[in-house]
């Protein structure tokens, strides 16, 4: 063998080890989810604490737009391996995914301490299709009001205690916004009784809640949806009066953080939305101004929660790293804390609430996530929402009435597939 | 004789040989895109419940016409580019003559009109989204404490009335710049013996632009025409980022619901349909634009 030969030979075999020893030692979880969840989840800091108790794993974050799901569904349906764990919108995106066969179920290491009845139920059912869950909750909310102790007191509806006196029906949450609202003497608003969040992100859930609240279902005596009882006309009323008089805020209807600025801002005193908010409003305007005020009707009907999922694709790579990552650092004591107190938001794990029941946000927050139910998993449920949002959009606008708007509604989405998957 | 066949045939086929890269990245980047998403477009194709695309003919387009979301969206970007367009087409010919002229200070001018054109249209949503804004936007802050004006205040993107105008406004205060740019160009081609022969003639200013100025700029009215009317029917940026589309539908434009149906509906059809129609409807009014201002013979 000549040298150059033997030299080449060398090399090879050195290129091979080297390569070799990289497949056992690389173990990188790649991790996508939505540019904002960084800023808010202390990833790397879960990272790092996974380092520890299980070196040698490598860590790769990548970002996508919000509500970005379709470059996910693409990658993944043509088995091409972009993340070991994607954090998407909603469970009905994972219901998209699990449609298609792409995720892997999480059945296997749901037991012990992460059994399936140690989680809020609501939440994991969300995650659920066919008796099986293939996503973990995160970032789950209740949709509830939110109030403001200082401006309720100043307008007399605070208790001994200085908070507000949860009002018992709609007519009453009626005269609480008159009460707050305050016109300047053109007769123009300068701080509104309420803001709703009527973006689409989160029309389907204001409406559905308040219809929960009110009915105890939010489907009709014939099963569908509830666009046609008499409280989701009594809903729409209350909401179209509201604006018309000037008593609601319509700053969601072009941008979905408007209510947020809102009460951020002082210009408004009630908000429409989730739970979270509480917190993260209270970090601006001080959390002793700040309350939960539950939907009138939603401490015995319940509300309407949502949740964010943890998935793991098919394609993944380290789909077993994968899930005890999720398991023991994303539901972490540590981490669910630090969302709850900087953001105010909830991972699935009941035992996380129970720890903080001493404060009354999140005693409040349990009882109505015990109590809530989510929206039904269905192949057009985008569509859906973006005809609620127009029709219900065009009602704020005074173009159609509640009863049209309802009509409309039944009538767009009649040739919809609502049928609950799973 | 074969040698000469041989040279001649190298000769051919040489400058397809300098056009061959160029060729092959468009034909596989540009044209095989394109071919496959006209061909998805005469296909139903749910990207999440569909195995495949299933050839359906023109349905998809058909169906485009019963479709009460699109007919708006379609209505509404009409009225996007009937507005927009001879709004544009004045405003950038009317600063341009400003800046062709030799007033103090003109850089200055020239600097502040042609800033826009490098603020990404995205970034300018955002910012005039809250100049826009009804309780903390600069705009209504001006009209009633500044004007003293307040029955003019309004939720400029909030109300049906006024959001699409709003849109358009930002769509002018983006575009007019690269008009004015190319009526400059047309203003610096025409000759000035024609100014100083009209001159002697006793022609005023007036004159001057009606019989010198303006038949002098067809072809640069061609240009701006055709170039407006692309951006006015392809609207989308500002859209998304200010309104996406609301209050209710008062500004869905066809990009924004050809982009719902593909990646928010799943329905990759559908949404190919409404881009191919879009682009086909731009290029008509292009073309008849053109035809229009087409220089007379003789």
């Amino acid at each position: 063998m000549s040298r150059r030969a033997r030299v080449v030979v060398a090399l090879s075999v050195l290129l091979m080890m080297l390569s070799s020893l990289g497949a056992v030692s690389a173990q990188t979880l790649k991790v996508t989810a939505e540019a904002w969840y960084y800023n808010k989840y202390k990833l790397e800091e879960a990272a790092a604490r996974f380092q520890e108790d299980h070196p040698g794993v490598e860590f790769e974050w990548s970002k996508a737009g919000d509500f970005e799901v379709a470059p996910l569904m693409l990658a993944w349906s043509r088995d091409r391996y972009v993340a070991d764990i994607a954090i998407v919108a909603s469970p009905s995106e994972a219901v998209a995914f699990q449609a298609r066969g792409l995720l892997h179920d999480f059945e296997d290491v749901l037991v012990g301490k992460y059994a399936k009845e140690n989680w809020l139920e609501g939440f994991l059912e969300q995650c659920t299709m066919d008796g099986k869950v293939y996503a973990i909750p995160t970032d789950a909310e209740v949709m509830t009001l939110v109030g403001r102790r200082d401006f309720a007191a100043e307008a007399g509806l605070t208790d001994a205690d200085g908070y507000i006196i949860p009002p018992k029906d709609f007519d009453e949450l009626y005269e609480y916004l008159q009460k707050l609202t305050v016109k300047d003497e053109t007769g123009r608003t300068v701080r509104y009784g309420m803001t709703v969040n009527w973006s689409p992100e989160y029309m389907c859930y204001a409406y559905f809640s308040g219809i929960q609240a009110m009915r105890g279902t939010i489907y009709d005596d014939e099963g569908n949806l509830d666009f046609s009882s008499p409280e989701a006309v009594e809903l729409l009323r209350f909401w179209q009066r509201g604006v018309d008089e000037g008593l609601i805020s319509t700053s969601s209807l072009v941008e979905h953080s408007g209510p947020r600025n809102d009460m951020q801002s002082g210009l408004a005193c009630i908000l429409w939305e989730d739970h979270a908010r509480v917190i993260e409003i209270g970090h601006v305007v001080g959390p002793e101004n700040m309350q939960i005020v539950p939907i009138p009707g939603s401490e015995e009907n319940g509300t309407v929660s949502y949740t964010m999922s943890l998935m793991i694709p098919t394609s993944a790579e380290h789909p077993e790293l994968a899930k005890q990552f999720v398991l023991e650092q994303l539901n972490a004591e540590w981490f669910a804390h630090d969302l709850m107190d900087r953001w105010g938001k909830l991972l699935g794990l009941k035992e996380h609430v129970e720890a903080k029941m001493d404060d009354l946000i999140w005693k409040t927050v349990f009882q109505l996530a015990d109590n809530s139910v989510g929206l039904p998993k269905t192949v057009d449920h985008a569509k859906m929402v973006d005809i609620m949002t127009a029709e219900i959009h065009n009602m704020l606008k005074m173009q159609q009435t509640p009863e049209e708007t309802l009509a409309r509604i039944r009538e767009q989405i009649a040739p919809l597939n609502l049928e609950p998957l799973g | 004789m074969t040698r000469s066949k041989a040279r001649q045939t190298k000769k051919a086929l040489v400058p397809w040989l300098f056009l061959l890269p160029a060729v092959v990245f468009l034909a596989t980047f540009l044209l095989y895109p394109l071919l496959s998403a006209l061909r998805i477009s005469f296909s139903e194709y749910n990207f999440v419940y569909s195995e495949k695309p299933v050839f359906n003919g023109l349905t998809n387009y058909i169906e485009l016409f019963q479709d009460r979301h699109f007919m708006i969206s379609l209505k509404n970007t009409a009225y996007y580019t009937v507005v927009f367009f001879p709004l544009f087409i004045l405003l950038a010919l009317f600063l341009a003559l400003l800046l062709n002229s030799k007033i103090r200070g003109i850089n200055a001018f020239q600097a502040a009109i042609l800033l826009p054109i490098v603020v990404p249209l995205s970034l300018a949503g955002v910012m005039f989204t809250w100049i826009f804004s009804q309780d903390f936007g600069i705009l209504n802050h001006i009209l009633a404490n500044v004007l003293h004006l307040p029955h003019l205040q309004r939720f400029w993107l909030g109300d049906v009335e006024t959001a699409m105008n709003a849109l358009i406004a930002v769509g002018l205060w983006k575009y007019t710049g690269f008009g004015i740019i190319l009526f400059l160009a047309g203003l610096k081609a025409i000759p000035v013996e024609l100014y100083e022969a009209a001159k002697v003639d006793g022609v005023n200013g007036w004159q001057n632009l009606i019989y010198i100025t303006l038949p002098n700029l067809k072809g640069s009215f061609s240009l701006v025409g055709i170039w407006g009317i692309i951006q006015a029917i392809k609207v989308y940026d500002q859209v998304v980022v200010m309104t996406n589309g609301g209050p209710g539908t008062a500004t869905s434009v066809l990009y924004l619901y050809a982009w719902k149906n593909a990646f928010t509906f799943f329905n990759m059809g559908k949404g190919q349909a409404i881009a191919f129609f879009t682009a086909v409807l731009a290029i008509v009014i292009s073309i008849v634009f053109q035809v229009l201002l087409r220089p007379e013979k003789g």
